[in-house]
């Protein structure tokens, strides 16, 4: 009986310790982690849209996305944050599009852990820029070989599991909100 | 007490002599830089730990002693996580996953198994930063082979002629084995003389 009561009051008084500990810490880390992330986003957005002067955030049901305001303080279109498995690990891709919600302005992958020199090319230009000017009316595609019909991403040669994860999550998280944005226009 | 802090450099090493921790060593040593900042974040999380553990053993019952020391581990990992996000976005990207990994780097819970709960405060010291450096020279190195040869830089400045042909092979997971066998190999030539 009296060792139940040892080893209990010993765990509890350490784990006690070590959680004042880490909320210490997590407090202290809480502000710099939020604007990291943030001007990742943001460096992403000027990147894909130079014009924009202005970004703020606009919360829908369940997604949140980000309003682009150019220097006349008029929207000229919409980034979303889109995230979902990869071939290794989780990918994080920010999406432009314009102010319509039609077309696709461009993509930057900020986030990914895929293979060097295969699976890591996504994050190249030669990839995402095929996603520029692609239309949102329909999913996008992804295919193996070169054709001019329709809105096709072509994959990369020897990683065609992260080509199609990046299509695939790109695909989600646009036709999710596309159905949810019509509430804030 | 020179002998605690010396042999983790190199006759006890603890990846090339007693073969721990292997999967983070597999998986950071891409660029130099990388292997730079997770060799500081397991020195710093397995001298905390060994400071911890070898201050409550007394007072640590044997029955919960390795969740005493995962829990102790885990809040020095989460601290290097959360500051390397905090303050090193950069290197935190780039080690991913294999910083929260590090709780369960079998180097640091050996240390403490092995060593700091049976021993007093300055030898578990001296003990978990030999281990520690040691550890970190091996990422080093094995970083600057695999780095040089498979993007020909190091710390990401290039240093090959530009022919030539840089060997993706060797920043894949195959490139690891074969240059950490290599190693190994060396090692094992080399202890015969020693022991």
């Amino acid at each position: 009986m009296k060792k139940i009561f040892k080893t209990t009051i010993v765990l509890t008084t350490i784990s006690v310790i070590c959680g004042f500990l880490l909320a210490f810490v997590s407090a202290l880390t809480e502000k710099p982690i939020a604007a990291n992330q943030h001007k990742k986003i943001g460096e992403a957005i000027s990147k894909l849209s130079p014009a924009v002067k202005k970004i703020e955030e606009a919360p829908l049901k369940d997604e949140q996305i980000y309003k682009l305001f150019d220097q006349k303080q008029s929207l000229i279109g919409y980034a979303v944050v889109a995230e979902g498995p990869g071939y290794q690990g989780q990918i994080k891709i920010v999406a432009v599009t314009d102010s319509a919600f039609a077309t696709l302005e461009g993509i930057q992958v900020i986030e990914s852990s895929e293979t060097p020199g295969l699976g890591a090319k996504i994050t190249e230009d030669f990839f995402t820029k095929q996603f520029k000017g692609t239309k949102l009316a329909s999913p996008l595609e992804c295919t193996k070989e070169k054709t001019d019909k329709g809105d096709k991403i072509l994959a990369i040669s020897g990683a065609t599991i992260s080509s199609r994860a990046a299509v695939n999550i790109v695909n989600n998280e646009l036709q999710k909100i596309k159905q949810e944005i019509t509430e804030i226009k | 007490m020179k002998k605690y802090f010396i042999r983790g450099l190199w006759h006890d090493h603890p990846a090339l002599r007693q073969l721990l921790g292997m999967c983070s060593i597999l998986a950071v040593t891409t660029y130099v830089i990388n292997a730079v900042f997770m060799g500081l974040g397991v020195i710093f999380v397995l001298v905390g730990s060994a400071f911890f553990v070898s201050l409550i053993r007394k007072i640590v019952p044997d029955e919960i002693r390795i969740v005493v020391f995962t829990v102790i581990i885990a809040t020095f990992v989460t601290i290097v996580d959360l500051i390397l996000k905090a303050f090193f976005p950069g290197i935190s990207d780039a080690l991913g996953p294999y910083v929260p990994l590090i709780i369960v780097n079998c180097i640091i819970l050996g240390r403490c198994e092995a060593f700091a709960c049976k021993n007093p405060i300055r030898a578990s010291l001296l003990d978990a930063l030999g281990m520690g450096l040691g550890y970190t020279w091996l990422l080093i190195v094995l970083a600057a082979v695999r780095e040089l040869l498979g993007y020909g830089t190091l710390f990401k400045k290039p240093i090959m002629p530009s022919t030539y042909n840089p060997l993706s092979i060797m920043v894949a997971s195959a490139g690891a084995f074969i240059t950490l066998g290599f190693f190994i190999a060396i090692m094992n030539k080399l202890g015969k003389k020693v022991t």
